[in-house]
């Protein structure tokens, strides 16, 4: 990736590297540039934070209730072989 | 997992109430997530119906080092994969769409000015300051937004950020390299925000 080359990050590179960086999939260099911009750039930083909270929701969806069928049918064999 | 672990022991004392709150929670998700990796609804129900059985026949020996959850989709992408491999007119997964590529930009170019700015600031996201997650509407849209993406993408967002399978593992269970796992997660979790995003500020 020719954009490492440069000195300081561009947004766009920001924000392509940053599941890398989340990930600690990049090297030393490449961390703290991500780091040194997120440092200095709000909407980055905003942008961010709003990928973080929703990885953190994904692992809260809310339930969806399953089909009434589906549950009666597992209920029975669960208590077949475990029914206390 | 403190809450995990008190309903893994009424799971072993035969607590059907349990089982039912199990059901309920996983059921949809290991079907949708089944059907990624089969040909057809009654091949993905097998899968589950699997899955559910492995789970009865199992809880006993589930040692609690990862979540329950977590435990469950690993039984079905096993199980799922196992299935896969012997039916005999299964294609295999990556000739059934093309393997994201690993060049080329991953985040979307119109989001952005030639020179690699933000053209808009990204928009904010609602969030319950209590619990740090989204608020409940655009929690109650997340799953919607997912069964929009490439299914590729839906695959690896389920198992890395809804099931807490990690990136090697989720990388053999399709066939593709750690990397590649990688840019699709990216792909699917800018996309899943963007898409966020666009409805908070649609609102």
């Amino acid at each position: 990736m020719g954009f490492l080359r440069r000195h300081l990050l561009t947004c766009r590179d920001c924000v392509e590297l940053v599941t890398e960086y989340e990930e600690d999939a990049l090297d030393d260099r490449g961390r703290r540039r991500v780091e040194r911009h997120l440092k200095i750039c709000r909407e980055c930083t905003e942008y961010v934070d709003g990928l973080r909270v929703t990885v953190r929701s994904l692992d809260a969806l809310p339930p969806e209730p399953a089909e009434p069928e589906v549950r009666e049918r597992l209920l029975a064999l669960y208590r077949e072989q475990r029914g206390a | 997992m403190p809450d995990d672990h008190a309903l893994v022991e009424r799971l072993r004392a035969g607590d059907e109430a349990a089982f039912a709150e199990l059901v309920d929670r996983y059921d949809r998700q290991l079907r949708r997530l089944a059907r990624t990796f089969v040909r057809t609804d009654a091949l993905a129900d097998e899968v589950v119906q699997d899955t559910w059985l492995a789970v009865i026949g199992g809880i006993d020996r589930f040692e609690e080092r990862s979540s329950l959850k977590t435990w469950l989709f690993r039984i079905l992408v096993n199980r799922a994969r196992t299935r896969a491999v012997r039916e005999a007119r299964q294609v295999p997964f990556s000739s059934l769409s093309s393997p994201e590529e690993q060049e080329g930009p991953m985040v979307d170019p119109s989001a952005f000015t030639s020179s690699g700015d933000w053209r808009t600031p990204p928009a904010q996201l609602d969030v319950e300051p209590e619990t740090r997650l989204l608020s409940r509407e655009l929690r109650g849209r997340l799953a919607e937004v997912v069964e929009h993406l490439p299914e590729q993408q839906r695959q690896v967002i389920l198992l890395r950020d809804v099931a807490g399978l990690d990136g090697p593992e989720v990388a053999e269970a399709l066939g593709v390299s750690e990397g590649n796992q990688r840019v699709i997660l990216h792909r699917a979790r800018t996309k899943v925000r963007d898409a966020l995003g666009t409805y908070v500020e649609a609102a």
